[in-house]
C-alpha cells in the first residue's frame, strides 16, 4: 500500500474501563486526524490515556464511544481491518516485538513480503546485519527494539503506532531508533508515538498532549527540550566503597563479564547516576550493591553497620519489577514496611508530593504503571533509609511526575539518604550530583 | 488464511513451537492423555470385567457345566416299527455326526459322550448292592484310582468296601428285562448276569465332586438334599465293553449325553463367549430341525416309540452366564459411561484450560500477530497445529494407560478386540473434539485481546449465574424425588445421571455462594486487619482480594471434596442398608430350607438355628394378617445376623422378653407398631393372647413387605396347642436353617446341600440394581477423589505459580521484615482459609445431601429395612486435617519455589 494521502481521523473517542473497585474514563471525546508521512508525539502524563488511544489507533481496541476511521483518498476503512497492512504497532517492551522462538530473519520472512534485499536493507540501516540469525534472548534490549521496529517497517505502511518505545533503551540504542524512524518518516509512513522522551521530541512533526482523556494542545514540536537542574548541595561523609568489584557470568558456553574490577564511591546525602547502554553492568552492580548478588571478586565496604543482607532502613529498593503486593491498596504497600518492621512512618507527604495520594485505596492492577512506580519510590523513601537503589525509576514517568520524582528524591537526599541509581534519562542525569557512565561491565567515568 | 498458502516459519514450526513452552506442552499432552484414556477406558474396562466376570463363572461351574448338553433316553440300536434293526451302535454315528458339526466352532472343545445304563443289581460272594453301568468319553482320567489299574472295569471305592471286592476279582452284574420288549434285546425275558473282573477301583465320585469334568452329572452322582437317597454308583467302562454288557443282561434302553465343553485354552473372552453361545444356538436348531443332516441323525423317529424318555436339547450354562454377565454389564454400564464421560469432560476442560493458560502465557505474541494483522480465527488455527503432536502424543499414552488401567481395575486383563477398536474410535471421534476447544478459547481469548473487556462485560462477569445452577439442582431433585429414580432395568441410565447430576449442580451452586459471601465479607474485614500482625494481615488481605482464580479453585475444592463426602456418605448408607436387608432376608450368613426333623451333622461346627415362617396363617387382632416368625431363641443370637439399627431394643433384651413366662405370648412386632388394644392373635382358628415386647423395623429371617410378628417357638407352640390348635409350626412350608460364619456356605455344602438351595446374604448384595447404585456412588466417590486431587493440584501450583510471579514483592518484604516463619504462615493461613472453607462447605454440603437422597435408592424395597443414613463423621476431622496440612505444605512449596528463582534476574524483569 502506497503510504501517500492516508489518514486516521479520530472523531469524539471515548474509551471506558471497569475495574473491580472502579470505572476509570481512560479517553473523553478525542478528535485528532493523523497523517502519513508525519511524526506525531502523544504526550501527557502518566494514566492519561496514550497507551489507550494508540491501541484504537492501531486497531488493537474499539472506542466504546465515537468512530476511528483510516481514509486513503475516497476510500473509508476500519482501523481494525488494516491491522498489519496499512498499520503497525510497535509495543513498549522490546522483547514483545519478537516472538522468542524466531530469528530476526525469520520474523522478517513472517511479517513481511518475501522481499530479501528489501529486508537485508532494512536490517543494514539499523545495524543489525550481524544479528539477523540471533533469537531475541541473544540480543540487547535496543536490537529486540530495532529488529521490531525493522518487520514493522518492512512493506511501507501508512503507519507506525509505537508506545514509548526507547523507554527501555539506553541511549545509543534510542539515537539510532529514533533515527531510523525519522528516515521512515520522510519517505511517507506516519509515525504516532507515544512518549516521553525529549529525543523523540526532537523529531517529531507534530505534538499532541493529552491530559485526562483529552487532547489539551496540538501543534507543532516545539524546538529544543527542557532540561533538569541540579541541585548544589552539601554531601555527608563517605557511605558506600566498591573496590574491584567483579562478577561473570556463563551463557551456554559464552562467558559474560558483567562486571568487571568496578571502583565507585558513594557519599551520605548523594544522588549518584549510573548510566550506559543496555548490558554495560548497570543492574548487576545495583544488585550486587542491594545484596541480591554476591561479587565474583572485589570489595563492598560500608562506612556505617549494615546488615547482610542490607535491611530496607538499610538499603531500600525500587527494582524495575517494582515488587508492589497485588492484594494491597496502593497506600497499604507504602506502609507495609512500618507495618512489617513495626515502626510508625507517616508517608502521607511523599505520597502526595509524587501524586498519588488520591490513589491510596486502589490496588496496583487499578493504576498505571507509572503509577505503580511511584508508589514503589513512595515505599522506599518513606523509611528514611540509609542509601536508595533504584533501577530506572523514572522509565514510565512523564516530565511532571519525573519532577516529582526528582523532587522526592532530592528530599530524601537532603534527610541524609544516598541515591544510586540506574537510568537512560538524562533529565534524571541531569539531577545527580553525580553521573557515572558504564560501558561493558566497566565504570568509565565520574562526572560532577 | 493468507499464512496457509504461504510457507512462512510462522506456520511451518507450528507443529514444533510447544517445545519452547515446555508448561503448555505438558499440559496439552496431559489433557489429551486424560482425554484418551477417560474414554478408553471405558470399553476396554467393561470388556475386561465381562471378560472377568465370565471367566470367574467358567471356573465356577466349568466348561462342561457351561458347554452344550444334550441327554436322551433311547435305545442302542435303531428300528424300525417292525422291530427290525435299522441302525445298529447308532449313537457312534450320531457321535460322529456331532464332532464334525462342531469342528468349525473355535471356542468350544471336543464332544464327550455318556452312555450310563439304568440301576443293576450287584453282588460279589453274599454282598450285593445297586451300581450302574457307565461309559464316558475320558472317564478314567478323571477318577482317583485307589487300587489297580485305570484300564478295564473301575469299581468305587464304596461299592469295593461293601462287596469287599479289590482288583482283580470278579463282579456279578444282574438285570431284570421282563419289562422290555424281547425284539429289542433278542433275550428272553427275565433276569440276566453277567460277570466282570474288576480292574481297579476309584474313589467314588460322591467324595470328589470339584472336577468341573464330571458337572453336568452332579444329579447322577450324589442326592440333591441330605434328605433324599442317593444315586447308585457307576461301574466304569469303555464304551464297546459297556455295550457289550448290556447286551448281555438285555438292558437296550439306556441315557446317552452329548457334551461340548466350552474350550478353556484360552479362557474365552466376553465376545468369543458371546460367538460360542451363538454357535451353540445354531447347532441347536439344527438339531431341533429333521431337514439338516445333524437334525436328522439325530431324529428320533421310531426309536422314540419305545422309550419314556423325551428328547432334551439345551444350550447349558453359557447363554444363562452370559446373562448373568449382560446384566452385570447393564448395571456397570451407566456409571462406568458416567464416569467415562466426566473424564473426558474433565479432560476438555484441562486441554481448554491449557489453551486458556497457553492464551495468557503467550499474550504478548498474540498482540503481535494481531498488531500484524492476523485475525483472531487464524491465530486460533495456528494453535490447532501446534497442538496436534502433543495432542497425539498425549493420547497414545492415554490409550496404553488405559489398556493397564483395565488390566488392574478389572481382575482379568483379557480385553476384546471390538473394545479396543471402539475406545480408538471414541479418541478418534473426541480429539478433533479437544482441538475444537483448544481453537475455541484461543479465539475467545484473541478476540478478548482485541476487545478488552468493558463495562457492559463486568458487569455480566458480576451476574449470579449460580442462582441458575441451583436452579437445574431443584428441578433435579424434584425429578427425582418423585420416584423416577430406579436403577431397576432400563432406569439404571437416568438414575445414574440424575445421581450424580443432583448433588454436583447443588454443590457448585453452594459453594459458590459461599465463595461469594465469603469473599464479599473478608473484602469488608481487610481495613481492620491493618491491626493484626503481619502474617494473619497478609493472610486476610490475599482472602479479601481474591481474584476469580482463587475463587474457582475454592469452588472446585469445595465441589469435588463436597462429592467425595456425599458418595462417601450414600455408599455408607446404601452399604449399610444392603447389608441389613440381605441380613434380614437371609437370616445368617447363609440359610437353607430343611425338614422339621433335620440336626446338622455332629462336625458341622458353625453357630446355626432353626426358623419357621408361617405367612399365611395368622391374623393379628386390630392389623390383619401377619406372618409369623417363630425363632428358637437359645441358638438365634449365635446365628443370626444382627443390626442395631433393627430396633431401639437389644437382641439380647428382646430374646429374654420373648422367653419371659406369663398368661400371653409375648411377641416383636416388625414393620407396623403393635395395634392398640390388639392382643390376640389367631393362628387358623386358635386365639392365643398376646402381648408386645419389642418393636423394630427389621427382623433376620422375614421378608416381603406385609406386618411379622416374632415369637419364641417353643412357649408359641404350647400356647396355639393350648388354644385347641395344632402344631402352628407344621404350617412353615419349610423351616429355615440359618448360619452364620465365613465359611457358611462350605459348611452348609459340606453337610449335603446342594449349592442352588443355598441362599448366602452374598447373593443379595450381587443384585444388579445394589451393584448399579453402588457403583454409581464408587464411580461418584472416584470422582470426587480424583476431582479433588485435581483442584488441590491446581491450587498448588496456582500458588507455586503466584509466588514465582511475587518473587520480588516477597524478597522486597523480607527485607522490610517479614520472617521466613510469619510469610509462610501468611500463605499457609490463606490457603487454609480456602480449604478449611472448602472442607467445610464440603461436609456441610455433602451430609445434607445425603439426608435428602439416601431413601432414593431402595435395592430391594421389599426387604426391610428402610434406608438407613449413614454418616461417617470421621470424614469431618480427616478432611479438616488434610486441609491444613495440604495448606502448609502448599505454602512450604510455593517458599520453595520462590528460593529457586534468580532474583537477580527476576528484579530487572520491567514491572
Amino acid at each position: 500500500m502506497s503510504a501517500d494521502a492516508a489518514t486516521i481521523e479520530c472523531r469524539r473517542v471515548t474509551k471506558v474501563y471497569r475495574t473491580a473497585t472502579s470505572r476509570v474514563e481512560a479517553l473523553r471525546g478525542v478528535d485528532a486526524v493523523f497523517r502519513s508521512g508525519r511524526f506525531t508525539v502523544v504526550m501527557g502524563p502518566s494514566g492519561s490515556g496514550k497507551s489507550s488511544l494508540l491501541r484504537i489507533l492501531a486497531g488493537l481496541d474499539r472506542p466504546t464511544t465515537g468512530n476511528v476511521a483510516y481514509r486513503r483518498g475516497a476510500s473509508v476503512y476500519d482501523v481494525g481491518d488494516m491491522r498489519g497492512a496499512g498499520l503497525r504497532y510497535i509495543f513498549q517492551a522490546p522483547a514483545d516485538n519478537l516472538l522468542p522462538y524466531l530469528t530476526v530473519t525469520q520474523h522478517l520472512r513472517a511479517f513481511g513480503p518475501r522481499d530479501a534485499a528489501g529486508g537485508d536493507a532494512l536490517l543494514a540501516q539499523l545495524g543489525l546485519q550481524r544479528r539477523a540469525h540471533q533469537l531475541p534472548h541473544r540480543l540487547s534490549g535496543g536490537e529486540q527494539q530495532r529488529a521490531g521496529l525493522a518487520h514493522a517497517l518492512l512493506g511501507s505502511p501508512a503507519f507506525v503506532i509505537a508506545d514509548e518505545p526507547t523507554s527501555e533503551l539506553d541511549h545509543d540504542s534510542a539515537e539510532l531508533l529514533i533515527a531510523a524512524m525519522r528516515r521512515r518518516t520522510d519517505a511517507g509512513t506516519g509515525f504516532v508515538v507515544a512518549t516521553h522522551d525529549p529525543r523523540i521530541l526532537d523529531v517529531a512533526d507534530e505534538v499532541l498532549h493529552i491530559e485526562w482523556g483529552k487532547i489539551v494542545d496540538a501543534g507543532e514540536a516545539p524546538a529544543g527540550r527542557p532540561g533538569a537542574p541540579r541541585s548544589a548541595r552539601p554531601q555527608g561523609g563517605e557511605l558506600l566503597h566498591l573496590r574491584g568489584v567483579c562478577k561473570t557470568y556463563t551463557q551456554g558456553s559464552e562467558r559474560i563479564v558483567a562486571l568487571g574490577d568496578a571502583d565507585l564511591e558513594v557519599s551520605r546525602g548523594e544522588v549518584v547516576a549510573l548510566m550506559g547502554p543496555s548490558g554495560s553492568g548497570k543492574s548487576t552492580l545495583l544488585n550486587i550493591v542491594a545484596g541480591w548478588e554476591q561479587p565474583d571478586a572485589g570489595e563492598l565496604s560500608w562506612a556505617v553497620a549494615v546488615g547482610s543482607p542490607p535491611s530496607w532502613d538499610e538499603v531500600a529498593v525500587v527494582p524495575q519489577a517494582l515488587g508492589l503486593l497485588d492484594e494491597l491498596t496502593l497506600g497499604g504497600n507504602v506502609r507495609l514496611p512500618g507495618k512489617l518492621s513495626g515502626r510508625a512512618l507517616d508517608a502521607s507527604g511523599l505520597t502526595a508530593r509524587l501524586g498519588i495520594d488520591h490513589l491510596a485505596d486502589r490496588y496496583p492492577r487499578e493504576v498505571s504503571i507509572g503509577e505503580q512506580q511511584r508508589c514503589a519510590l513512595a515505599r522506599a523513601l518513606c523509611g528514611h533509609p540509609v542509601l536508595l537503589v533504584a533501577d530506572e525509576p523514572t522509565a514510565h514517568q512523564d516530565r511532571a511526575s519525573i519532577a516529582r520524582i526528582l523532587d522526592a528524591m532530592h528530599e530524601a537526599a537532603e534527610r541524609g539518604t544516598a541515591l544510586l541509581i540506574a537510568t537512560h534519562d538524562d533529565e534524571v542525569a541531569a539531577a545527580a550530583d553525580r553521573v557515572v557512565n558504564m560501558r561493558d561491565g566497566r565504570i568509565l567515568s565520574g562526572t560532577s | 488464511m493468507r499464512a496457509l498458502v504461504s510457507p512462512d516459519p510462522l506456520w511451518t514450526r507450528s507443529p514444533f513451537v510447544l517445545r519452547h513452552f515446555p508448561g503448555l506442552l505438558v499440559a496439552t499432552a496431559v489433557g489429551a492423555l486424560l482425554l484418551a484414556g477417560s474414554l478408553a477406558l471405558g470399553p476396554l474396562y467393561l470388556s475386561a470385567t465381562a471378560s472377568s466376570a465370565l471367566h470367574a463363572s467358567l471356573t465356577s461351574i466349568g466348561p462342561y457345566g457351561s458347554g452344550f448338553f444334550m441327554q436322551r433316553r433311547e435305545t442302542l440300536d435303531r428300528f424300525d416299527r417292525n422291530l427290525r434293526v435299522v441302525a445298529r451302535n447308532r449313537f457312534v454315528h450320531q457321535t460322529t455326526t456331532l464332532a464334525r458339526a462342531t469342528a468349525g466352532m473355535p471356542g468350544l472343545g471336543p464332544v464327550v459322550t455318556t452312555m450310563m445304563s439304568m440301576p443293576l443289581g450287584a453282588s460279589a460272594g453274599r454282598a450285593s448292592t445297586a451300581l450302574r453301568l457307565m461309559a464316558r468319553t475320558g472317564a478314567a482320567g478323571h477318577v482317583r484310582i485307589e487300587a489297580g489299574s485305570p484300564h478295564g472295569f473301575l469299581v468305587p471305592d464304596t461299592a469295593a468296601h461293601d462287596l469287599h471286592l479289590r482288583p482283580g476279582d470278579r463282579l456279578t452284574l444282574r438285570f431284570d428285562s421282563s419289562g422290555q420288549s424281547p425284539g429289542l434285546s433278542g433275550l428272553t425275558p427275565g433276569m440276566h448276569r453277567v460277570s466282570v473282573r474288576v480292574s481297579g477301583i476309584y474313589r467314588d465320585l460322591v467324595f470328589d465332586t470339584s472336577n468341573p469334568y464330571w458337572a453336568n452329572l452332579i444329579h447322577e452322582i450324589r442326592a440333591p438334599s441330605p434328605m433324599a437317597p442317593p444315586p447308585p454308583p457307576f461301574v466304569i467302562g469303555s464304551q464297546s465293553a459297556v455295550t457289550h454288557l448290556l447286551r448281555r443282561l438285555g438292558q437296550t434302553t439306556v441315557d446317552l449325553r452329548w457334551e461340548v465343553p466350552v474350550s478353556m485354552h484360552p479362557p474365552p473372552t466376553y465376545d468369543g463367549a458371546r460367538a460360542a453361545a451363538r454357535d451353540l444356538h445354531s447347532l441347536i436348531e439344527r438339531l431341533s430341525d429333521p431337514q439338516t443332516r445333524l437334525g436328522a441323525t439325530f431324529r428320533c423317529g421310531a426309536a422314540c416309540f419305545f422309550t419314556t424318555a423325551s428328547v432334551s436339547t439345551e444350550a447349558a450354562g453359557l447363554t444363562g452366564q452370559l446373562q448373568q454377565v449382560d446384566a452385570r454389564l447393564t448395571a456397570l454400564r451407566p456409571p462406568v459411561t458416567a464416569i467415562s464421560g466426566a473424564g473426558a469432560l474433565v479432560a476438555l476442560a484441562v486441554i481448554a484450560s491449557a489453551g486458556v493458560y497457553g492464551a495468557r502465557r503467550r499474550r504478548d505474541e498474540m498482540l503481535l500477530l494481531l498488531s500484524r494483522g492476523w485475525r483472531p480465527r487464524s491465530i486460533a488455527l495456528r494453535a490447532v497445529l501446534e497442538s496436534v503432536l502433543p495432542l497425539a502424543a498425549g493420547a497414545a499414552a492415554g490409550y496404553g494407560l488405559a489398556l493397564v488401567g483395565a488390566g488392574l481395575l478389572a481382575p482379568s486383563a483379557r480385553t476384546d478386540p471390538s473394545a479396543a477398536a471402539a475406545s480408538l474410535a471414541r479418541i478418534g471421534v473426541a480429539l478433533p473434539l479437544a482441538l475444537a476447544a483448544l481453537a475455541t478459547v484461543t479465539l475467545m481469548a484473541a478476540r478478548a485481546l482485541l476487545h478488552p473487556r468493558g463495562a457492559d462485560v463486568e458487569r455480566r462477569g458480576r451476574l449470579p449465574w449460580e442462582v441458575v445452577v441451583a436452579a437445574g439442582a431443584i428441578a433435579t431433585y424434584v425429578v427425582a424425588g418423585r420416584g423416577r429414580i430406579s436403577f431397576a432395568g432400563g432406569g439404571a441410565t437416568e438414575a445414574t445421571y440424575l445421581l450424580l447430576g443432583f448433588p454436583l449442580l447443588a454443590l457448585v451452586a453452594g459453594a459458590t455462594m459461599v465463595a461469594r459471601a465469603a469473599r464479599r465479607g473478608l473484602a469488608r474485614l481487610t481495613p481492620s486487619a491493618e491491626a493484626l500482625r503481619p502474617a494473619p494481615f497478609l493472610a486476610l488481605s490475599r482472602l479479601g482480594a481474591s481474584t476469580g482464580v482463587a475463587i474457582t479453585l475454592l469452588v472446585a475444592a469445595a465441589t469435588s471434596l463436597g462429592l467425595f463426602a456425599y458418595a462417601q456418605a450414600m455408599v455408607a448408607s446404601l452399604e449399610t442398608t444392603t447389608q441389613a436387608k440381605a441380613s434380614v432376608f437371609t437370616g445368617g450368613d447363609a440359610a437353607v430350607a430343611v425338614d422339621a426333623g433335620y440336626r446338622p451333622p455332629s462336625g458341622f461346627r458353625l453357630p446355626a438355628s432353626k426358623l419357621y415362617q408361617i405367612t399365611s396363617a395368622a391374623t393379628l387382632q386390630g392389623a390383619g394378617p401377619v406372618g409369623v416368625l417363630a425363632i428358637n431363641p437359645s441358638s438365634f443370637a449365635r446365628a443370626a445376623r444382627w443390626n442395631d439399627a433393627f430396633s431401639g431394643t437389644s437382641l439380647s433384651d428382646i430374646l429374654k422378653r420373648l422367653e419371659a413366662p406369663g398368661q400371653s405370648l409375648p411377641y416383636v412386632a416388625v414393620g407396623d407398631p403393635p395395634p392398640a388394644g390388639g392382643h390376640t392373635l389367631d393362628v387358623q382358628g386358635a386365639a392365643v393372647a398376646v402381648t408386645p415386647v419389642a418393636t423394630a423395623a427389621a427382623f433376620p429371617g422375614i421378608f416381603g413387605d406385609t406386618p411379622w410378628v416374632v415369637v419364641a417357638q417353643g412357649p408359641f407352640a404350647r400356647a396355639v396347642q393350648a388354644a385347641g390348635g395344632t402344631d402352628p409350626l407344621s404350617l412353615a412350608a419349610a423351616p429355615q436353617l440359618i448360619v452364620r460364619g465365613e465359611r457358611a456356605e462350605a459348611a452348609l455344602r459340606g453337610a449335603g446341600f446342594s449349592g442352588s438351595d443355598i441362599l448366602t446374604a452374598q447373593r443379595i448384595l450381587q443384585q444388579p440394581t445394589y451393584v448399579a447404585a453402588q457403583s454409581t456412588l464408587r464411580v461418584l466417590r472416584a470422582l470426587g477423589v480424583g476431582a479433588a486431587l485435581l483442584s488441590v493440584l491446581a491450587l498448588l501450583l496456582y500458588l507455586q505459580v503466584r509466588q514465582r510471579e511475587r518473587v520480588v514483592a516477597a524478597a522486597l518484604a523480607a527485607r522490610m521484615g517479614l520472617r521466613p516463619r510469619e510469610h509462610l504462615l501468611a500463605v499457609a493461613g490463606e490457603v487454609g482459609a480456602i480449604l478449611v472453607l472448602a472442607a467445610a462447605v464440603a461436609l456441610a454440603g455433602g451430609y445434607a445431601l445425603t439426608a435428602l437422597t439416601h431413601s432414593w435408592i431402595d435395592t430391594v424395597p421389599s426387604v426391610p429395612p428402610a434406608p438407613l443414613l449413614v454418616l461417617p463423621l470421621v470424614l469431618i476431622p480427616a478432611l479438616l486435617a488434610g486441609a491444613i496440612a495440604v495448606a502448609f505444605a502448599g505454602a512450604w512449596i510455593a517458599q520453595r519455589s520462590g528460593r529457586s528463582a534468580r532474583l537477580s534476574e527476576e528484579m530487572r524483569r520491567v514491572g
